[in-house]
């Protein structure tokens, strides 16, 4: 049989074409190319691996090259079975939407029935074996109950040579309802080593004007600083490609020669640090300048805490929400009252135990008497509350300092939520000079 | 020694055509098992007997088959509908209707593709029909012949039964139940679940119809063979049975089996030699084994024969040890450590300092501040690790939560990211496993998850 012979050959054959594209996965294209080769095809395959590990790629031309009847899906772009079912037709069946048709089906598919009615239509006029493949498959738990058990036995179903290959970043274990689901064979994708990513990187990045050492060389040092932070191809990539413009600057200018690695290094270990802290934020090269002054005001505390110059009774209401959020209530006695009370000896053995770390819980909510009363109690001076003091509770919300939390409706006892953190706060106390830290719970316990 | 060398050799002459046609033939005979049906010979014919008597006396009847997933429910039905197409008698009479709870999500639907299966959609086209019993007794009513007193048997197949008996009113199930038990027309209805308590979902009147015959398929039940053998030998006689090319060419009978059965008498001798000395090999038998602990379902079973066998190829003619070790690992159950070995060291390092603060505190969820703020202090510690941003460290978080390694809580939603509670959906030893597994992780991670903080 001259036809059969012809399948095996093009298996290697598939792997020697594809080394062109895709490298360090000879082992997975073999493995994938002899689990879809020769019928009859499996019903599903289920193939995890971290993100950018190639799983979508290496499918996707794996089918081309064995030019299966195929259809690709990305679950995420589809809210419905219906229009997922649809468009599986669509692509198998090669109708092609025109005005002609009115971007429709000739029969719209809302159920399953009608979908396996329609998918053994197709394998009479075209008998090639097809497979389906669903990526980001964990979004199809959230549609109909149905979808995902019907999906993994497509061909048991249907009764006709068909293959669903599913993928996604969750695990198998996270997909089984209780009562259990066809299991598919199960691969892995696994995460590239630190050589493959330098490899791959070093052909899909490389400027072609660039020396082949000299760039090998940029990579090692760039990988020294981000791999440990970051293995996903994707960030590298651009990362390196950012990165390089930086890294050849002074050789081109003329200041250190190529060879010389050590002066190199001490240039870029600067422009590396400062880009670690943008890791996947994607901030564009050309304001990251300018971003990098303004994070770097911002991000200095003080300055952000002072450029506020919130007014003195101000200050202290924002301390005394922060006191309120992150204080339990029922330390309140305790932490405010000018004269010691004594506490009972039992109650206070039976406490330690259960007190958390409040820093560390997230800001608590509170009502705004209680805000008040903390107010009068860490202000020295005697005060009166009036109209306008309250207006400050008011503008600290606007500013975005503290937010109203619930029903904006209840005007009785309005409730409010600390944003600020603590180093925030600690700033604006040193300022007004108020000892913070004598009245927070985790500091006086822990 | 030289025997090996010998039998290397002849595999090694043998043209690809024959490799590819043992394989083919082999993969096929693996992943239908309806071909041959082994064990629950006496529930296959508990069944067998039910369908024939519908199909030759007339009789209702109505059945449930109950077993866990995997364990050849299907596979039952189908070789005793396989065995009965044969005979001439159910060709001409017998009616099959296929429904899946699947597929059939509403009685409507079920309905409507009943009449597609049974041919009918001419004649019930349109009618109006008032109630759903009024348009099945219909369809029942257009099977009668004209000349003979009695209808058309039909053989009802409901798969995954349970779902049905979510359907609005149980409808459907009622009314093929009352025309099983009324005898209004020869009918079987059989129902295939894997939920066991099945019944207890069915209502009142419908349960008071339904004939209460049920079948229960045990997996691995081998107390029916002549000589009672443990589940393990089972298995393996089970694994040289499908691995073996057969004997006899006509031994199969199903379409294209003639065809593929024309493989040299003596290739075929030193394959199955081959497969001999494999199960006898004791690492093939140490993997087999372990499959066979973990799980006992044959489905999953015959997969992994099947991956072996797709492995066949041009510059791979024959089974090996190896092979049966590399597929083993894709059905390992350890999945969650090979996607911890996939983390990047700053996400191992959170997942590590997760795990810590579950130990310490018990089991209590936890949140983005208590991980960051444990793991600064192991970063501040340590030279070889440096700190990064809190944003890129969120980032990483974040990650962890995509891959849903940690699970909401549910419990505030409203609150901010980094307060909201996680519970860690790792144990201690899978982290440890894959600390041990993780290729260039610096040894003072390796050490820190290793100490024990308490």
């Amino acid at each position: 049989m001259p036809t059969k012979k012809k399948i095996e050959i093009s298996k290697e054959d598939c792997i020697e074409n594809l080394r062109n594209e895709i490298i360090c996965r000879d082992s997975l294209i073999r493995q994938l190319y002899s689990l879809l080769d020769d019928e009859p095809l499996f019903s599903s395959i289920f193939i995890y691996g971290h993100i950018s590990t190639g799983k979508s790629l290496i499918v996707d031309k794996v089918l081309n090259y064995m030019r299966y009847n195929y259809s690709i899906i990305n679950c995420i772009e589809h809210a419905n079975s219906r229009s997922l079912l649809e468009k599986i037709l669509i692509d198998l069946s090669k109708v092609k939407l025109t005005a002609d048709n009115n971007y429709k089906l000739e029969r719209r598919c809302d159920d399953f029935t009608e979908f396996i009615y329609q998918i053994q239509e197709i394998t009479k006029k075209d008998e090639r074996p097809m497979i389906v493949v669903l990526e980001k498959c964990d979004k199809l738990r959230d549609m109909d109950a149905n979808l995902l058990p019907a999906l993994l036995k497509l061909n048991e179903l249907t009764k006709t040579n068909i293959c669903s290959i599913l993928t996604s970043d969750v695990i198998w274990d996270k997909f089984k309802p209780k009562d259990g689901l066809y299991e598919p064979i199960q691969l892995h994708f696994p995460q590239y080593n630190k050589d493959e990513i330098k490899e791959i990187l070093f052909h899909t990045t490389k400027p072609m004007d660039e020396d082949d050492t000299f760039y090998d060389g940029y990579l090692r040092t760039f990988l020294a600083v981000f791999f440990q932070f970051c293995n996903d191809l994707k960030e590298l990539r651009y990362m390196a490609r950012k990165n390089f413009e930086e890294y050849v600057k002074p050789v081109h200018e003329g200041k250190i020669k190529k060879t010389n690695q050590r002066a190199l290094w001490n240039n870029i270990i600067k422009v590396f640090k400062a880009n670690l802290e943008v890791l996947y934020l994607r901030v564009s090269t050309d304001d990251f300048e300018q971003q990098a002054k303004f994070l770097h005001e911002i991000e200095s505390t003080t300055k952000l805490a002072l450029s506020f110059e919130l007014p003195y009774y101000a200050k202290y209401l924002l301390i005394a929400a922060f006191l309120a959020s992150y204080n339990p209530a029922k330390e309140d006695r305790r932490l405010f009252l000018k004269e010691k009370v004594e506490k009972k000896k039992r109650k206070t053995t039976a406490k330690k135990k259960s007190v958390t770390l409040t820093l560390k819980e997230g800001p608590k909510i509170f009502p705004l008497c209680r805000l008040l009363a903390i107010f009068c109690a860490i202000i020295n001076s005697k005060i009166d509350l009036n109209a306008v003091l309250l207006m400050q509770v008011q503008s600290l919300c606007q500013l975005g300092l503290i937010t109203a939390v619930g029903d904006s409706n209840n005007i009785d006892e309005p409730k409010y939520k600390c944003c600020v953190d603590f180093d925030f706060v600690m700033v604006i106390s040193k300022n007004v000079g108020f000892e913070l830290k004598n009245y927070l719970c985790d500091f006086l316990d822990g | 020694m030289s025997k090996k060398k010998n039998m290397a050799i002849s595999f090694d002459n043998q043209d690809i055509n024959t490799i590819m046609l043992t394989r083919k033939y082999l993969k096929k005979k693996i992943l239908y098992p309806e071909t041959k049906f082994r064990h629950h010979i006496q529930e296959r014919a508990h069944v067998l007997d039910c369908v024939k008597r519908t199909v030759e006396n007339g009789e209702s009847n109505s059945l449930l088959l109950l077993g866990p997933r995997g364990s050849g429910k299907t596979t039952l039905i189908n070789s005793v509908l396989t065995e009965l197409s044969s005979t001439k008698n159910f060709q001409d009479n017998a009616l099959i209707v296929n429904l899946h709870g699947l597929v059939h999500t509403d009685d409507r639907l079920a309905l409507k593709d009943a009449t597609r299966q049974m041919q009918l959609e001419h004649a019930s086209e349109g009618k109006v029909f008032n109630t759903f019993a009024e348009n099945l007794s219909f369809l029942l009513e257009c099977l009668k012949s004209g000349d003979k007193k009695h209808s058309k048997p039909i053989i009802f197949i409901l798969d995954e039964f349970d779902l049905f008996c979510f359907h609005h009113n149980q409808t459907l199930l009622y009314n093929l139940f009352d025309v099983a038990q009324s005898a209004q027309a020869p009918i079987c209805v059989i129902g295939i679940t894997s939920q066991l308590d099945v019944i207890q979902l069915l209502e009142k009147r419908v349960k008071s119809r339904f004939s209460h015959r049920q079948i229960f398929l045990y997996p691995g039940d081998t107390s029916e063979s002549e000589t009672p053998i443990s589940a393990f030998e089972d298995r393996l006689e089970l694994f040289k049975e499908l691995l073996t090319l057969p004997e006899d060419e006509n031994v199969n009978e199903t379409e294209q089996a003639n065809k593929d059965c024309n493989i040299d008498p003596k290739f075929r001798a030193i394959w199955n030699k081959q497969i001999v000395n494999l199960a006898d090999n004791p690492t093939v038998q140490n993997v087999l084994k372990m499959m066979h602990k973990h799980d006992r379902i044959e489905r999953k079973f015959r997969n992994f024969l099947a991956v072996v066998i797709s492995s066949l190829g041009n510059n791979h003619k024959e089974l090996e040890v190896d092979d049966f070790v590399k597929a083993s690992k894709m059905f390992s159950p350890n999945t969650k450590v090979l996607m911890l070995e996939g983390l990047s060291v700053l996400e191992m390092c959170l997942i590590i300092a997760m795990k810590h603060e579950t130990e310490i505190y018990d089991g209590e969820p936890l949140n983005f501040e208590k991980v960051l703020s444990r793991f600064l202090k192991f970063a501040s510690q340590t030279s070889n690790i440096e700190s990064v941003q809190r944003p890129v460290i969120m980032k990483a978080f974040e990650h962890i939560k995509n891959l849903e390694l940690i699970i909401p809580t549910g419990q505030h939603l409203r609150i901010e990211k980094e307060y909201q509670t996680y519970n860690f959906a790792l144990k201690s030893n899978e982290v440890m496993e894959a600390v041990r597994n993780y290729q260039g992780l610096p040894t003072d991670v390796a050490q820190w998850a290793d100490s024990s903080v308490m």
